[in-house]
């Protein structure tokens, strides 16, 4: 690594140092990681790795915002912040608007993939007792499908499951003459409802 | 001074024992992360243990580089190493005891 990444980071995690500190700070960072990468440069052993030294940057430049905070001074922010709000009416109705805007969105979205992705179909009678099967390969760590054969006798050495159910997704042409389309559907075997409690 | 010293800064302070040491002397020395090494050497420095000094700008130009900061003990911090050494090493002894009455 060159050293100008070394320093990017440091001069980013300045930002966080209160401003009477930052410069003397930077130029003690810069100095170190100088120092270290003349000194790897010179070949010598036992010398941490230059971009994990350098990353220490950021903790510390976290300590040096956060090491004078008391429940004083944090009170003090929030009744000086309430102040300001106060004295720009428009500045805060604005950011308000915003700010519900923003969380309402985000709730929004959040219920939205919450249902869909991370939780099954609430017809489904017993979703924690379900388990999807499916084969993957070293070469190939994609999860791939079963053929007929094999799920029939994935049903007849199962001994730990209820039942054992198939599915496989087609493209189906619905209508007739000129209204036809072409939807998306699965072809699923015979107990694939019942063992799902539809 | 600070009611007990923890292992990390006593280690720090160990590594600037014998003198002056800038920040990667003592990572290298300890073996600490410097992510650890640096806030340590801040409540150390706040705690009056240690003192820091930047090195002469002189002296760092002939050598070509930025200058660095350097840190050494004070007479509160060589206390506080004594004192604490003393303590880890009771400590350790007490450890050893119980561990050789808990084999029998």
């Amino acid at each position: 690594m060159t050293r100008r990444p070394t320093h990017f980071l440091i001069r980013l995690a300045a930002w966080l140092v209160p401003g009477d500190l930052r410069q003397e700070w930077r130029e003690e960072w810069i100095a170190e990681v100088d120092a270290l990468e003349a000194a790897r440069a010179e070949g010598a052993s036992a010398l941490p790795r230059l971009n994990e030294f350098a990353m220490g940057a950021l903790p510390h430049a976290v300590w040096m915002r956060t090491e004078g905070w008391t429940m004083d001074s944090v009170l003090q922010d929030v009744r000086y912040s309430f102040r300001v709000l106060r004295l720009n009416p428009g500045f805060t109705l604005v950011a308000a608007l915003t700010l519900a805007l923003g969380i309402g969105a985000n709730a929004s979205i959040f219920s939205l993939v919450d249902g869909l992705l991370f939780r099954a179909p609430a017809q489904i009678e017993q979703p924690e007792r379900l388990v999807q099967i499916a084969r993957s390969y070293e070469s190939a760590p994609r999860w791939d499908n079963f053929s007929w054969p094999a799920v029939r006798t994935i049903r007849e050495e199962a001994q730990a499951l209820s039942g054992v159910a198939a599915y496989s997704g087609r493209a189906f042409v619905l209508g007739r003459g000129a209204e036809i389309e072409s939807v998306l559907g699965e072809y699923v075997s015979g107990e694939f409802f019942s063992l799902l409690g539809v | 001074m600070p009611r007990s010293l923890g292992i990390t800064s006593l280690q720090i302070l160990g590594a600037i024992r014998d003198g002056n040491a800038y920040g990667l002397e003592i990572v290298t020395r300890t073996g600490l992360p410097s992510g650890t090494v640096y806030p340590t050497l801040g409540r150390l420095k706040k705690s009056g243990l240690i003192k820091p000094s930047w090195e002469d700008q002189r002296t760092a130009e002939r050598e070509g580089r930025p200058r660095r900061r350097y840190y050494e003990l004070s007479a509160e911090g060589s206390h506080a190493l004594a004192d604490g050494a003393a303590h880890m090493a009771d400590v350790a002894a007490n450890l050893g005891a119980g561990l050789v009455g808990d084999a029998r």
